[in-house]
């Protein structure tokens, strides 16, 4: 069977299906190919955090963008997608890491962002129950926020149906068909042919293993981050919690339902697919949990599970164009693809077919030299 | 896909639901007997409150897996864990798609299987007193 689009999409979760929706819009007719179903992958995996504190001046930029845009996607996508401004608190509890914080904000200020360092008594106030102990200082931004990203997914998805495209589910790219240095068409493990004009490697952390396909060298690697989600509760606070410390941990309660739901980054590294779940995580994660919230500690564990951030480099995304034409890459987004997709796929959207984007990409591109990592990972 | 009933709702009231002599009824006893349609009012997820309708609907639009149905309606991700709603949405999918139940793959079983206080299995945990501030590593 041979199937054609202007546009075919390798990976349906955020990216894939935010970028695809963009370029929809555009009026390209737009395929998405999913090996296994939508938000397989990291997105269905992630707590669904979003913010614009981050130390990366494009960064900043573009998520301030993403932040506008989450604000409107009801009604972009008529799809409630539990958007809430609860903002995010990151804690100091050293002057190395205040110190840290003071320069992003500086940065973050030239952009307009709205955010201050602020004392422990205002942490505790902007976050009940918050245990004090050795805490000197934080870093509030009122405007970040959360919202869920299946339904922001399924409402891309959804939206790129209405606009003409598709989704293709258990379609699992083989190979990428070349024509002299441009690309034609990719076919699946079934042996079905999509045609295409353009190439989006949206496969999240198997976008390198789809790059080899082409011949294009894509840097990502997966590290496992694991999760939890606990019972619903009556409203404790807005904000999401982040503790950088070595053994920190962060967190935040779904809005709507009153889950708290959070994770922590393992020292050292988990590099690989691998999403089990482990024990050090279901007991390690509560007791920092506990420790900065202890309030929470007859609050119950309902699940736990694991998954991918998909790392580049040096933490910031990988777009942009490739060494083949028609071939374009969207990933490497190191744990934050879901905050960036909005406006990253807007971006990317405008990008591919304008060849320049409002904001422009350059130091996200795949040809970059990586130099310089971000701060606020 | 807005599903009105999931605000407030409570894990004690899912919980009570559970218990007791109607949990005995409704997981073990065999489903042979329900007609097509005959569950349209019925609630098919307790812990998310989820109507076969709306199950039926999903799938309806694409979603052929219970993996796939479980991101779009949480059914499975509440306190039971899928006990009771995985078997019967396996049914749904079978009578609207003709995969096979037998043939579907079920979600992993993710700990703590049953839910337990954050304070209880945290008292599990390393307790290091070193608390320094030294990862450069650290992510969100």
């Amino acid at each position: 069977m041979k199937r054609s689009a202007d546009v075919v999409v390798i990976g349906a979760g955020v990216i894939g299906a935010a970028t695809g929706y963009y370029l929809a819009k555009k009026g390209l007719k737009v395929l998405v190919l999913e090996r296994d179903f939508p938000c397989a992958g990291s997105t269905g995996r992630c707590i669904g955090g979003i913010r614009a504190q981050f130390s990366h001046d494009l960064t900043i930029r573009v998520m301030m963008e993403s932040v506008r845009m989450f604000r409107g996607l009801a009604d972009e996508l008529g799809e409630d997608v539990e958007w809430f401004q609860g903002g995010y608190l990151f804690l100091a509890f050293d002057e190395k890491r205040k110190q840290a914080f003071l320069d992003a904000i500086a940065i973050q200020k030239t952009y307009g962002l709205d955010v201050s360092y602020i004392a422990p008594d205002e942490c505790e106030k902007i976050a009940p129950g918050l245990d004090p102990t050795g805490l000197i200082g934080g870093a509030y931004c009122p405007t970040d926020g959360q919202a869920n990203p299946f339904k922001v997914t399924y409402g891309y998805l959804e939206g790129i149906k209405r606009l003409g495209g598709g989704l293709v589910v258990g379609c699992e790219v083989k190979q990428v068909n070349k024509k002299g240095d441009r690309v034609i068409s990719v076919t699946d493990a079934k042996g079905d042919e999509y045609a295409c004009d353009m190439l989006l490697n949206a496969a999240g952390s198997w976008a390198d293993e789809v790059g080899t396909m082409a011949g294009v060298k894509v840097p990502v690697t997966a590290d496992r981050h694991e999760s939890l989600v606990t019972e619903a509760v009556e409203r404790v606070f807005d904000p999401m919690l982040v503790d950088y410390r070595s053994d920190g941990c962060y967190f935040v309660q779904h809005s709507g339902t009153g889950h708290f739901i959070g994770c922590y980054t393992p020292v050292p590294l988990v590099p690989g697919h691998n999403v089990d779940a482990t024990d050090e995580f279901i007991t390690e994660m509560p007791r920092r949990m506990v420790r900065l919230v202890p309030k929470l500690a007859g609050v119950k564990v309902l699940r736990q599970w694991a998954g991918s951030y998909e790392m580049s480099p040096d933490g910031n995304p990988l777009c942009g164009e490739t060494p083949v034409r028609g071939l374009y890459v969207s990933t490497g987004m190191s744990g934050h693809g879901f905050m960036f997709a909005p406006a990253l796929g807007k971006l990317m959207a405008e990008q591919m077919t304008a060849g320049r984007a409002s904001i422009p990409l350059d130091e996200f591109f795949l040809s970059r030299s990586f130099g310089k990592a971000e701060a606020m990972k | 896909m807005t599903n009105s009933g999931r605000k407030n709702r409570q894990g004690r009231q899912a919980r009570q639901v559970r218990t007791g002599a109607k949990r005995k009824q409704s997981v073990t006893r065999p489903l042979d007997h329900l007609t097509p349609g005959s569950l349209s009012s019925v609630t098919v997820c307790r812990c998310e409150e989820v109507s076969e309708a709306e199950v039926r609907r999903v799938i309806r639009m694409g979603y052929h897996s219970l993996e796939a149905v479980k991101r779009v309606l949480r059914t499975g991700m509440g306190h039971c864990q899928g006990r009771g709603c995985l078997k019967l949405i396996a049914r749904l999918i079978q009578e609207e798609t003709g995969i096979p139940a037998s043939e579907q793959k079920m979600p992993r079983p993710r700990p703590p299987l049953k839910p337990l206080a954050l304070g209880l299995l945290g008292s599990f945990g390393s307790d290091r007193s070193d608390t320094s501030d030294k990862s450069d590593e650290a992510c969100t």
